[in-house]
């Protein structure tokens, strides 16, 4: 019996999209920890520049990246962690042992969410479809993130580059919904155009 | 279209967020010698006002956090949000939605 597991992704069916020079697609499955703690202390930050090599962001709504390695705010003593999948238990153990002393909480979550990549020059009117957020240059730029609405679902908005580059993190149950949602809705500004 | 500001992430739409009645409604301390009447009070009596309501609300599909926030509501207009533990913030409310 072998060992390994083959994790297939929810929109492993979906075929990539692209349309109007707009790519939409699902990224490759990566592994993911939410992070919780008091930012204010200087041990929290200090761990997550050790285990990552990146800043703990505590700007509202920002991350900082590094080729596949984000470290991400969430909420005000909320942060997630995104890595390569095979480097997931890695991280974790490092963050544990150097965070046991304060209080905190480090969980495994790459399985509940998978993450979406939507890019191109349609991408903001592509989103305004099902989101009430203004993702306009002035309000929403590179190096921001945030947690809005798309119709029903909950995501994680992050934005890459002035392109506009967008990565779209989606609870795994709601994957499907979303994909088709976003496809639909650029199928129609594409003949639009 | 209802736009509420979130004190960590600023203004939203309405839909983001949950709201979750009146605010600064302290929970007894002396919960043994309360009476009935005074239980009543506390869990299920509102002040259910026409115009300024001090209220809780929760980013849910933000940041997850709760506040309060000043609203009108007949005319719908938010006045402020601030963050809990923090004062309220003393405000001469307006009926109309004309006046600022």
């Amino acid at each position: 019996m072998s060992n390994t597991t083959q994790i297939q992704t929810p929109l492993a069916k979906s075929e990539p999209l692209e349309l109007a020079g707009t790519h939409l697609q699902e990224l490759p499955l990566s592994g993911k920890i939410s992070l919780r703690g008091n930012s204010s202390n200087r041990k929290l930050a200090a761990a997550v520049k050790k285990a990552t090599g990146l800043v703990l962001p505590t700007k509202a709504n920002t991350f900082n990246h590094k080729g596949e390695g984000y470290v991400t705010w969430m909420g005000p003593n909320e942060w997630q962690i995104t890595c390569e999948l095979d480097q997931t238990n890695k991280l974790i153990d490092e963050l544990r042992a150097d965070l046991q002393d304060i209080h905190s909480a480090v969980v495994e979550v790459s399985d509940y969410y998978t993450t979406l990549q939507l890019s191109g020059p349609l991408a903001r009117k592509v989103l305004a479809n099902g989101s009430a957020f203004d993702t306009h240059p002035s309000q929403f730029n590179k190096g921001q993130c945030t947690q809005t609405r798309f119709g029903h679902a909950a995501i994680l908005l992050q934005q890459l580059s002035a392109e506009p580059d967008y990565r779209i993190q989606i609870r795994w149950s709601y994957a499907q919904y979303l994909f088709d949602y976003l496809s639909a809705a650029l199928h129609n500004h594409a003949t639009d155009q | 279209m209802m736009m509420i500001e979130c004190p960590w992430c600023g203004k939203r739409d309405q839909s983001e967020f949950t709201a979750h009645g009146e605010a600064h409604i302290a929970r007894p301390l002396d919960t043994f010698g309360l009476s009935d009447q005074q239980w009543g009070d506390y869990v299920f009596f509102r002040s259910n006002p026409k115009g300024l309501h001090y209220e809780r609300w929760v980013h849910s599909f933000g940041c997850r956090q709760w506040f309060n926030v000043a609203r009108n509501t007949a005319t719908d207009e938010v006045y402020a949000s601030y963050k809990p533990g923090e004062a309220k913030p003393i405000i001469k409310a307006t009926t109309s939605r004309a006046k600022k």
